[in-house]
């Protein structure tokens, strides 16, 4: 829709809505505000139960149908797989309660609208129903959450030990990765040392650096899991990958910690989805500043031994570092 | 001891009477001057509760058409996010230049339409409103136990507004941190949008914590002391047990808040380090270190979690009062209804870390909160099959403020059952930060709390103004509420089920994203057209208010409760003019089996009365 046919629809429901009002006005200026008649309470009982539950209840169908369409790609990590489960169990678990109560909500409307010759019952309240529904709903919640304690605990346990080790940085607006090298050890940081040369600041004295690989680009062997350190070097991001329904934020001052195992290649993926241009997209999920909604960056999953051989293939942070200083040292001789 | 209170409010009320008396036979100048001067003591700075639930009113109606215009904005640029609208460019000025608005605007236009909704018109509208209106009148004061604390708390709660409202016409920009103000986003002032503009909102926050604590503490010292002869807690209407109950809950964590602003002022302007550490901004390392950006969390939503049940618990309260007068029959479940209410107070407490599932926390603190977040479930759904039980069997008469009230129910049910996912740790990590959060919060405090506003509103709205509202309008108004909430609500759900993170200004940098821009336009339509709806509201309320009809009977909507005894329509300063109503039950006597030809008891009413002549029980003003 364009912007100027978007203005046309919003001007006729404007005088739509003022030919309604209009009459509504008129209506009721020869009527009592106090005397509510049957008719008027059964009138007003069926348009809820029609507009409000019958047409709210055609609109969810089509709402939860247009999602369908459109919603993520299937879950292309381990942990991804037990996240949509437990999502799709709340969404059979709660729609089932939504079904029950707001159709109770709904019938009784149609039920019991006011007529002269009713009275209602006199009914304080029963405690065995206040009973029943404590428990009832306890037990449907335990029911619930007891598998989401035993995934919570296996998501966020420690990485095992043999984990691909990738370090995130995130800033102001963009990510930046790091390969601890051939010694499977990060250098240390200090953020006093960050510079162009060293955008991590990672301390150069320190060995374990040395072999430190610092690249814009985020590759991951597939089958395999990997260990995702977070950090941030100004404000809070949040590293979010919605084809494996994970995220977590990065902050300055607190390392934070993230594992997961890709099932599938960007490859196989775009098989899956018969979309030819599929990437794993890397948005951030807390807002930033003004670059907040441009954030991204991209993940590519691929065979172990093309992990490997890509890896290989990368200049060292540290070779650069010295390279860079020694071209300052001559242009300033 | 309530015997002695009344007899000294009779005694002061004369007093004052005869004060009056007294300056009339003065010269001419000081009739003018008197007439002045009562003019402000009786509508500005005045210290009955009556004027000041209007003031609370009108102010918080004034941040409700704000906070709707803020977010059209965005919505338009949402929908609209390659076309230049000229018309932003005249509005916004340098905001909006070419007719694109700046993205740091766009941050601050969410920061303000968030706070001023949620603190302004949520908080300080509804219990604002309502907790001064029904306290005293409710329990049979003549009105609250410290007037002047009262007026101050409006008067602190105005002056908030004012550095609010300033603070988004200053050149340098209001805040753009969103409304949870996160470190160090919010901390560092050299970014754009953060300068003078936090400050302020820092400062209005501060003043706003100040003034719901006069109001607080002064709605529990009223209910706890000055409730009439025979009113006992265990009689006391729910909107009292409500607003005493989201009165001890304010109390007890907005302080918690104050001192996260103050600390986060002294990072801001005084070098202290409580939430900065290794920050390398604006191409230097600050000096900061030891500090955590997650102290401000836990400090935030000590706060703000109890914040959204300081906003839903007087809520809960109206709505009931609302469907058992309707239903006449009483509200099922009295006694599960206060214990609920207390339960869910205590346990807000004992649940705010489930907004930092994903922040780092502790794994281990993750779990405890997701059992005790769901625990949260339990209370909320006693609630829930409590109101529509009440309406079970009933006889229900659907004024204007019952289909609201009734509004308030299922989108209520909608709200909660979202945040069964929410609390969930494991559903969090994919939904957390999403558009699912947005369409959740909005449903279950937003919208139900607003059309919870709205039924107290056409409920009492004769009690504050001597008039009835239009009818009809009144059905118009509801439905161009809740059609157009839902409409935009409910597919914020599904585009978080999609992973579509919030506060994104535009979703073109992404590919999963732009599948969803026709959606944004459906939502920005319903959102112009809810917005619009509020209108025909603005006419009825304001046009009712000066020309309504006027109520046959003192007790329009046949209630039990003491508000409608008093001798005027629209009280004056002391409420009842003889002495005020003895209670002799409780306030939900409806169709009770032993009345024939009515069908409620006023609480007033002398049980001796019933038992003699049971036609005639209504207490009908003489």
């Amino acid at each position: 829709m364009t912007f100027g046919e978007f203005m046309l629809l919003v001007a006729g429901i404007f005088i739509l809505a003022w030919i309604i009002f209009s009459i509504g006005h008129l209506i009721e200026l020869n009527k009592n505000p106090e005397e509510f008649s049957d008719s008027h309470n059964k009138r007003t009982a069926w348009a809820l139960f029609i507009i409000i539950y019958v047409g709210g209840m055609l609109a969810s169908a089509y709402s939860v149908w247009y999602y369908l369409e459109r919603k993520l790609p299937e879950p292309a990590s381990v942990q991804g797989v037990w996240i949509q489960t437990i999502n799709d169990l709340n969404v059979i678990a709660t729609g089932i309660v939504f079904l029950i109560t707001t159709t109770m909500l709904f019938v009784y409307i149609i039920r019991y609208y006011g007529r002269k010759e009713r009275r209602a019952e006199y009914i304080p309240g029963k405690i065995k129903v206040e009973m029943a529904i404590v428990v009832a709903v306890a037990i449907g919640l335990m029911i619930l959450i007891l598998p989401s304690g035993w995934y919570w605990f296996k998501i966020m346990s420690p990485a095992p030990e043999n984990a691909v080790k990738v370090e995130v940085t995130g800033y102001q607006f963009a990510w930046l990765f790091r390969y601890p090298g051939p010694d499977g050890k990060f250098g240390k940081r200090d953020w006093r040392l960050i510079s162009p040369d060293n955008p991590l600041g990672i301390d150069p004295n320190d060995p374990a650096g040395h072999d430190d690989i610092v690249t814009t680009e985020f590759k991951v062997p597939v089958d395999k899991p990997v260990a995702l350190h977070i950090r941030s070097k100004d404000v809070i991001h949040s590293f979010f990958i919605p084809a494996f329904r994970m995220k977590m934020d990065a902050v300055p001052g607190v390392p934070t910690f993230m594992w997961f195992t890709p099932k599938y290649t960007t490859e196989e993926m775009r098989e899956r989805t018969g979309n030819e241009n599929f990437i794993y997209e890397v948005a951030c999920a807390e807002l930033c500043g003004s670059g907040h909604s441009s954030m991204r960056t991209t993940l590519d999953v691929v065979e172990p031994q093309e992990f490997e051989q890509w890896l290989s293939k990368q200049t060292a942070w540290y070779e650069t570092y010295n390279k860079n200083k020694a071209a300052l040292a001559e242009s300033q001789q | 001891m309530s015997e002695v209170l009344r007899q000294g409010a009779t005694q002061e009320e004369s007093h004052v009477e005869g004060h009056h008396n007294g300056h009339h036979n003065g010269h001419s100048f000081w009739k003018k001057w008197h007439k002045a001067e009562s003019f402000i003591s009786k509508y500005i700075f005045s210290m009955d509760h009556k004027v000041i639930a209007k003031q609370f009113l009108f102010t918080g109606m004034f941040w409700g058409v704000m906070g709707g215009l803020l977010s059209l904005v965005f919505r338009l640029q949402l929908a609209y996010p390659d076309t230049p609208l000229p018309f932003l460019e005249v509005i916004l000025g340098k905001w909006g230049e070419g007719g694109i608005l700046d993205p740091n605007f766009y941050n601050s236009l969410i920061t303000i339409h968030g706070t001023v909704l949620i603190f302004f018109v949520l908080t300080g509208g509804l219990s604002g409103t309502f907790a001064n209106l029904l306290v005293p009148l409710q329990i049979g004061a003549r009105d609250m136990a410290s007037p002047f604390l009262n007026m101050l708390s409006y008067w602190t709660f105005f002056l908030a507004s004012v550095v609010m409202f300033v603070s988004i016409f200053l050149p340098w920009g209001p805040a753009a941190s969103g409304w949870t103000a996160y470190p160090p986003l919010s901390a560092l002032k050299d970014l754009p949008n953060m300068g003078i503009g936090m400050d302020l909102w820092l400062v209005s926050i501060v003043l706003f914590i100040v003034s719901a604590l006069f109001g607080g503490l002064n709605y529990v010292t009223t209910i706890l002391n000055m409730r009439t002869k025979g009113m006992t807690m265990a009689r006391l209407p729910l909107p009292v047990w409500g607003m005493f109950i989201a009165s001890v809950l304010g109390l007890l964590s907005f302080p918690v808040l104050l001192a996260a602003g103050v600390l986060l002022l002294a990072d801001r302007h005084l070098g202290t380090s409580f939430y900065l550490s290794e920050i390398f901004f604006n191409g230097q390392a600050l000096p900061n270190y030891g500090g955590s950006p997650i102290l401000y969390q836990h400090l935030f939503w000590f706060l703000g979690h109890p914040e959204v049940y300081i906003i839903i618990i007087p809520a809960m309260g109206l709505v009931s009062e609302v469907l058992a007068v309707n239903s006449r029959k009483p509200i099922f479940g009295y006694t599960a209804m206060v214990i609920s209410m207390a339960s869910i107070m205590f346990l807000s407490f004992l649940v705010w870390a489930h907004h930092m599932f994903v922040s780092g926390m502790n794994p281990f603190l993750g779990s405890v909160f997701m059992y005790m977040t769901l625990a949260i479930a339990i209370p909320s759904a006693v609630k829930v099959f409590n109101w529509i039980f009440t309406i079970w069997k009933g006889n229900l008469r659907l004024t204007p403020a019952m289909v609201f009230a009734l509004g308030f129910v299922a989108t209520f049910i909608i709200g909660g059952l979202g945040g069964i996912f929410l609390g969930n740790a494991v559903n969090d990590i994919l939904l957390h930060d999403t558009y699912f959060v947005v369409g959740h919060f909005h449903v279950v405090m937003g919208v139900s709390a607003l059309l919870a506003m709205f039924a107290a509103i056409y409920h009492w709205f004769p009690k504050m103004f001597g008039r009835m509202m239009n009818r009809t309008l009144g059905y118009i108004h509801f439905l161009f509420t809740i059609i157009p909430a839902l409409l935009v609500f409910v597919p914020m759900h599904h585009m978080g089920m999609a992973g579509v993170p919030r506060r994104y200004y535009s979703f073109q940098s992404f590919d999963y994203l732009s599948q969803w821009q026709d959606i944004n336009v459906f939502i920005t339509i319903a959102a112009i057209i809810g917005f619009s709806g509020q209108l025909i509201f603005f006419y009825n309320f304001f046009y009712s208010m000066f020309r309504g009809k006027k109520p046959t009977s003192n007790n329009p909507w046949k209630a039990t409760t003491l508000e409608w005894t008093t001798e005027d329509m629209a009280p004056g300063h002391g409420n009842w003019k003889g002495p005020i109503p003895t209670v002799y039950r409780w306030a939900y006597e409806y169709s009770p089996p032993y009345l024939k030809d009515s069908d409620y008891v006023p609480q007033h009413v002398p049980p001796e009365r019933v038992k003699k002549e049971p036609e005639k029980v209504t207490g009908e003003v003489a």
